[in-house]
C-alpha cells in the first residue's frame, strides 16, 4: 500500500514537509510540485535526505515548476524529475496519494 | 410553485429557500406552504419545530435519512418514518419541510 | 450488511491541517462528510497541525459573520461518523487537551502512519 505523498508549499514553510514525513512509510514516494520544487536545489533537500534515505522515499520534482523558477539544471542528483505525465503516471503506480498544504 | 400568491415581501432565492433565517415567522411559514399547495396542520407544525430546534443545534438542514431518524427518536416509530413525511411533505419532504421552516437547503441534497 | 457490500465501502481518510476560519476548507471538508455519509461512505477523520484548534469548545465565530463550526462537526455522529482521531503532537503545541466538540482519539505520529497505510482513499483539508 504504497503513498505518494505531494508538497506544494515552498521550504518557507517548513512544518508542511515535516508532518508529511513524519506521517510517511517505509517506501512511499515524494513529488515535489509548485513552490515546493525549491526543496529540489542540493542546500534545501540536503537538510532531509537523512529522514528521507532512512525511509527510502523516492523523490520527484514536477519538470514544469522547475523549468518556470529556472531551476531544472541546478536541482540535486538524487531527484527524479517528470513531466505532467509522469505525475498522472505516479498517481497510477501508488495506491493512493496524499496532498500536503 | 403557484407564483401569483408570491409574497414581495420575503426575500427567497429562485428556489424559494429564505435568504436570511432571521425573517423567518410562523407567518412565513404558512406563505412559504400555501405557495407549494399545503396547508399546514398541527403535524406539519411538530416536524416544522424539530427542524427548527435541529439547525439552532447543528446549524445545518438535515438530510432526509437524519430527517427520519430525528423525527422518530422525538415523536415515535408511527411518525418518524418516510411514508409519513411523504404525506405532509410531498416530493422531496427534507427540502420542502426546510423550506417552509426557513432553513438553508440540506448540505448534501445533491 | 454482506461481506460483498463491505468491500465496497471504501476506507477514506479525511486529514485536516486548517484552522477554522482561516479560510473555507475546514467548512468544506464538513460538507464533503455529510455528502459521503450519505452514501454509507466508511470516514475516518484526523486533525492535525492547526486543525486541532477547530475542534475548541465555546467558539463563537458570528463576531466574524461565519457560522459555527463545532456545531456542525457535532452532528458528523448522527450522520454515522464516529472515528475522531487528533494528533497528540498538534494538542501539545497549543497546550490544549480536552474540552472538544466530538468525543476523540489522540495519536502519535507511528499511530498516524498507520491510518494512512490502512486507507483506501486520502483526502486532505
Amino acid at each position: 500500500m504504497k503513498t505518494l505523498h505531494i508538497v506544494n508549499k515552498s521550504p518557507e514553510k517548513p512544518s508542511i514537509m515535516e508532518r508529511c514525513l513524519n506521517f510517511s512509510s517505509k517506501g512511499d514516494s515524494l513529488l515535489l510540485i509548485e513552490d515546493a520544487a525549491y526543496f529540489a536545489l542540493p542546500s534545501t533537500i540536503s537538510k532531509i535526505t537523512s529522514r528521507l534515505d532512512a525511509l527510502q522515499i523516492k523523490i520527484y520534482a514536477l519538470e514544469e515548476d522547475l523549468v518556470a523558477r529556472g531551476i531544472n539544471k541546478k536541482i540535486h542528483g538524487s531527484i527524479q524529475i517528470v513531466n505532467y505525465e509522469g505525475f498522472v503516471e505516479l498517481t497510477t503506480t501508488h495506491n493512493k496519494s496524499s496532498s500536503w498544504y | 410553485m403557484n407564483m401569483s400568491t408570491k409574497n414581495p415581501e420575503l426575500n427567497t432565492d429562485k428556489e424559494g429557500f429564505l435568504k436570511n433565517i432571521n425573517d423567518w415567522t410562523p407567518e412565513a411559514a404558512n406563505f412559504i406552504a400555501e405557495s407549494e399547495g399545503i396547508t399546514l396542520t398541527d403535524e406539519h407544525w411538530e416536524v416544522i419545530n424539530i427542524l427548527r430546534d435541529f439547525y439552532q443545534q447543528f446549524e445545518i438542514s438535515p438530510a432526509m435519512r437524519i430527517l427520519v431518524k430525528t423525527i422518530k427518536e422525538s415523536l415515535g416509530e408511527e411518525k418518524g418514518n418516510s411514508i409519513h413525511l411523504m404525506n405532509l411533505f410531498p416530493g422531496s419532504p427534507a427540502k420542502l419541510a426546510s423550506k417552509i421552516a426557513g432553513l438553508p437547503k440540506p448540505t448534501n441534497c445533491l | 450488511m454482506n461481506s460483498n457490500a463491505i468491500k465496497a465501502r471504501k476506507k477514506v481518510l479525511v486529514i485536516l491541517t486548517q484552522s477554522p476560519y482561516g479560510n473555507a476548507l475546514s467548512r468544506e471538508a464538513i460538507d464533503y462528510c455529510l455528502a459521503a455519509a450519505a452514501f454509507e461512505q466508511d470516514l475516518t477523520l484526523l486533525f492535525t497541525g492547526d486543525a486541532v484548534l477547530q475542534l475548541i469548545n465555546d467558539q463563537n465565530p458570528s463576531t466574524i459573520n461565519q457560522k459555527d463550526l463545532t456545531k456542525t462537526l457535532s452532528a458528523l455522529p448522527i450522520y454515522g461518523i464516529n472515528q475522531f482521531y487528533v494528533d497528540s503532537n498538534a494538542l501539545e503545541q497549543y497546550g490544549i487537551d480536552n474540552d472538544f466538540c466530538v468525543p476523540t482519539i489522540k495519536v502519535d505520529v507511528k499511530e498516524i502512519s498507520e491510518l494512512l497505510v490502512n486507507a483506501d482513499t486520502i483526502l486532505n483539508f
